[in-house]
């Protein structure tokens, strides 16, 4: 499912946040959205999901303007999971995957008992989310999303918190979505999984793509110094890509 | 010829007392409350009445509203009455004591007139206000009118062994208990109070149940709901009374009759027995 | 934690059916149904009216509360709270006093019903986009005071002798005395609001995970909010219109339900409803046995029962309350 932006400009309130934003993510990829704080990543994605009304330009989801997109059409075609990981009544971590089945009107166990063993918590199913860890509690509103089973998953930060295990593991699981042919859309902090496992990355910075295309090519020093503002160290260690900050910048 | 002027003599002599005594009728009179407007506006004249109090022209509860318009109309706030300079000040007893006792710091004559539970504590009212007025003698009429009046009402009242039984029944489910003017008036029109037969808790409410139950033969409502212009008098045409009463009596019973210990309890009195012989006349002699 | 158990909502459907039955053979009269024409008129149009309306407005105060509660995520959002109850009956006294309740039959709840709306939106507005939950309880306690003051002066003003007796009636509600025709004003507008408030199950599910996963699942914010107001404008307008403010019931039954529900809000919904029922039938029994005369309200008794329960809710929340 490509999702294709042209020329979108989004304001919240007064403050311009995203401003000539013109991208596509290829479909039954994973595309990370990386920048500094601030840059608009979050509001990005939030655009991406229908969630925001937009000041100019589109976004197309599969060929199909999101306006055009009945509600309940826009719930079955994209899972999106947001940064807060607010869950207001202590329900049972099964309950709170199920949840993802609303878009569907069905109770499928099997799409169900599918994201519980993808995120590993299958025995938690019966507890509480509020009895939960932190990070056992984030790969249940993961699962939640899984269990939504659409063809776009747009994820905001979704390893904030969880041990390098499991970090691991949410990534391996993204890479089997990719090739089911799910487009996976993530904002990440930690620029390593993002040269790691991306197949292409989208850097924002000042609510304007800085660059965008294969990692390679844009986790550069000389892309990601100017806009972090620190030295960066982009190097492969053992196959594996890493890109590090070293110092601020003066 | 000494003896006139000797009489005359004496006229100079006392003219000044008698003028004194002329004087020591208050003029400016203030009534805080609705039973002390209705005994005034009935004792002296009207130019002697400076004010009334609020409630004197609501027909629901004043038996003298419409005469009670042309009269300036003030609350039991001190502040109010001192602005019309009153030189007397007359109050129920037990009713505003904060405003009286003010006032009577301040030095104001302020007179309680005690309030009545029964016929002969309205005569005991009558009789104070017309005294603190300097009315006696208007006073003693009043009274005496009342009586022959009272006594003309229930002359002849058919007299059965068993009397009827009666109910007066209030907003908010209270009914007139025993030891209460209306009560008396009951009495004297030949009825019996139902009242204490239907457990009365301690405020005077009477379960709805209670009267469905063991219905009077007299149900008088104190006043029609519609009157009240609130909803909490809505238990007053309550159908289950309406219906447990079909086959009764059910009056009407003015409140504004018997709010107050006043001479007006005769309206009810006289509806009282009209009712009483009505009843003799549908039932078989007992 | 267990899901749901299968037991909940028939063991409060029976508890209701007992209290209702226990709520029909309780009375002043006694229990003796002996067929005559005088314990029939006092089935029918004391005991039956006072029993269905225990029924129609504990449904109506459990139900509102748990939606209410659902809606706001906050487990301290109640009707009486948050001035719905206030606003519902300011809007009753003003229909009775200008007049309106006289001239059309439906205008006493019909006031009621704009009274719970316009407190509602007051409080949603008040409160913002984003307040917190406990920005939403203190507009609601603005709200709950300014209805309150408003009521007390229209009462005043109204030149009424009995004026301070229903200030009591409407700020402490009471069954007593009531006949079928308020059932019959009552029953429609609460009967419609419970329904309204029955197809929120889903989205307020939704909504256990904020609002924008909310959306994101497909739930419509602005369609939720209005069904919320309607529901609830509905069902407390009209059971605030007949019996006057009866408070913490809606606070207290899905605080009790919620865990046996399994926390999901669209279980206590009707679960609340059987709850709210049982609720109010049972208090109000317990005046009947307590206090004979009618003296002691009904709202008095929640609000005494009520209060502490609220006390300890806000302590043993504190945390995550906390804004």
């Amino acid at each position: 499912m490509t999702v294709v932006l042209r020329d979108v400009r989004l304001a919240l309130g007064d403050r311009v946040v995203l401003d000539a934003i013109n991208l596509a993510t290829p479909p039954g990829r994973i595309t990370a959205v990386v920048g500094p704080n601030g840059a608009g990543k979050s509001t990005l994605l939030r655009a991406c999901a229908g969630l925001i009304p937009l000041e100019r330009g589109t976004i197309a989801v599969a060929g199909r303007p999101l306006g055009a997109l009945a509600r309940a059409e826009l719930a079955r075609a994209i899972a999106y999971l947001p940064q807060e990981r607010a869950v207001h009544w202590p329900l049972a971590a099964r309950a709170v995957v199920a949840l993802g089945r609303l878009p569907h009107d069905d109770m499928k166990p099997e799409a169900i008992d599918r994201a519980l063993a993808a995120m590993d918590i299958v025995s938690l199913a019966d507890r509480p989310v509020s009895e939960l860890s932190g990070g056992e509690r984030a790969r249940v509103l993961v699962a939640r999303a899984l269990a939504q089973e659409a063809p776009l998953l747009i994820a905001d930060e979704p390893t904030a918190g969880l041990d390098p295990a499991h970090a691991l593991a949410l990534f391996s699981c993204f890479q089997q979505l990719a090739t089911e042919g799910r487009t996976v859309i993530v904002a990440l902090h930690d620029l390593s999984l993002a040269a790691r496992f991306a197949h292409h990355v989208i850097l924002l910075a000042n609510g304007r793509v800085s660059a965008s295309g294969p990692p390679r090519d844009v986790l550069t020093p000389r892309n990601l110094e100017p806009a972090f503002g620190v030295t960066m160290l982009c190097t492969i260690v053992d196959g594996l890509p890493i890109v590090a900050p070293v110092a601020t910048l003066p | 010829m000494i003896l006139r002027c000797a009489l005359a003599l004496l006229a100079l002599v006392l003219s000044p007392a008698l003028a004194a005594a002329q004087q020591a009728k208050p003029q400016r009179i203030v009534s805080l409350n609705l039973c002390t407007d209705i005994l005034l506006i009935d004792l002296v004249a009207p130019e002697r009445i400076q004010a009334l109090s609020v409630n004197a022209t609501d027909p629901l509860i004043s038996p003298v509203a419409e005469r009670a318009r042309r009269f300036k109309r003030v609350h039991a706030d001190a502040e109010e009455v001192l602005a019309l300079d009153p030189d007397l000040v007359v109050n129920a007893e037990f009713t505003s004591p904060a405003t009286a006792s003010l006032l009577q710091r301040i030095g104001r004559r302020v007179a309680e007139i005690p309030m009545a539970h029964d016929i002969e504590g309205v005569k005991k009212s009558i009789a104070r206000m017309a005294e603190v007025t300097g009315e006696a003698a208007k006073g003693q009429a009043i009274v005496a009118d009342f009586d022959v009046h009272l006594s003309r009402l229930v002359a002849g009242l058919p007299s059965t062994a068993s009397r009827p039984t009666a109910l007066i029944y209030q907003i908010n489910g209270i009914a007139s208990g025993t030891g209460l003017l209306e009560d008396q008036a009951l009495q004297l029109a030949g009825f019996r109070n139902l009242a204490p037969a239907l457990n009365p808790d301690a405020g005077g409410r009477v379960a709805l149940e209670a009267i469905v139950a063991n219905p009077p033969d007299l149900l008088a409502l104190a006043g029609p709901s519609e009157e009240y212009r609130t909803v909490v008098a809505d238990t007053l045409a309550h159908p289950a009374i309406a219906a447990a009463m079909k086959g009764r009596a059910t009056i009407v019973l003015p409140w504004r009759d018997w709010i107050c210990g006043s001479p007006y309890i005769v309206n009810a009195i006289e509806t009282l027995a009209k009712t009483r012989r009505e009843l003799a006349a549908r039932r078989p002699p007992a | 934690m267990k899901a749901a158990q299968p037991y909940v909502m028939p063991a409060l459907a029976a508890l209701t059916l007992v209290l209702a039955l226990a709520s029909l053979a309780t009375g002043p009269a006694g229990m003796s149904f002996g067929g005559t024409e005088q314990a029939w008129l006092i089935f029918s149009e004391i005991r039956l009216p006072r029993t269905l309306l225990g029924v129609l407005v504990g449904a109506a105060l459990g139900m509102s509360g748990a939606a209410l509660q659902g809606y706001l995520r906050n487990p301290l959002a109640e009707p009486g709270i948050i001035g719905i109850s206030g606003g519902a009956a300011l809007g009753a006294v003003l229909a009775i006093h200008t007049g309106l309740a006289a001239s059309f039959a439906i205008g006493l709840p019909l006031g009621a019903l704009a009274g719970a709306a316009g407190a509602m939106a007051v409080v949603l507005w008040l409160a913002g986009e984003r307040g917190g939950p406990i920005t939403l309880i203190l507009a609601g306690v603005a709200v709950a005071s300014l209805t309150t003051a408003l009521i007390a002066l229209v009462l005043t003003l109204s030149q009424n002798p009995f004026a301070a007796v229903e200030i009591v009636y409407w700020l402490m509600g009471s069954l007593g005395d009531r006949s079928m025709r308020h059932v019959w004003l009552a029953a429609p507008p609460i009967l419609l609001g419970l329904v309204v408030l029955s197809r929120l199950g889903r989205d307020l599910n939704a909504l256990t995970l904020g609002e924008e996963v909310a959306a994101n699942l497909g739930t419509s914010l602005l369609r939720l909010r209005l069904l919320v107001v309607t529901g609830t404008a509905l069902a407390v307008g009209a059971a605030t219109a007949v019996s006057g403010t009866i408070g913490f019931v809606g606070l207290i039954v899905p605080h009790i339900l919620r865990p046996l529900v399994g926390h999901v809000p669209s279980r206590l919904l009707p679960a609340s409803a059987l709850g709210g029922a049982a609720l109010v039938l049972a208090a109000d029994l317990g005046l009947r046995v307590i206090s004979p005369g009618g003296a002691m309200r009904l709202g008095v008794l929640t609000a005494l029962i009520g209060t502490p329960f609220f006390v300890w809710l806000v302590v043993s929340t504190r945390r995550e309350l906390a804004p």
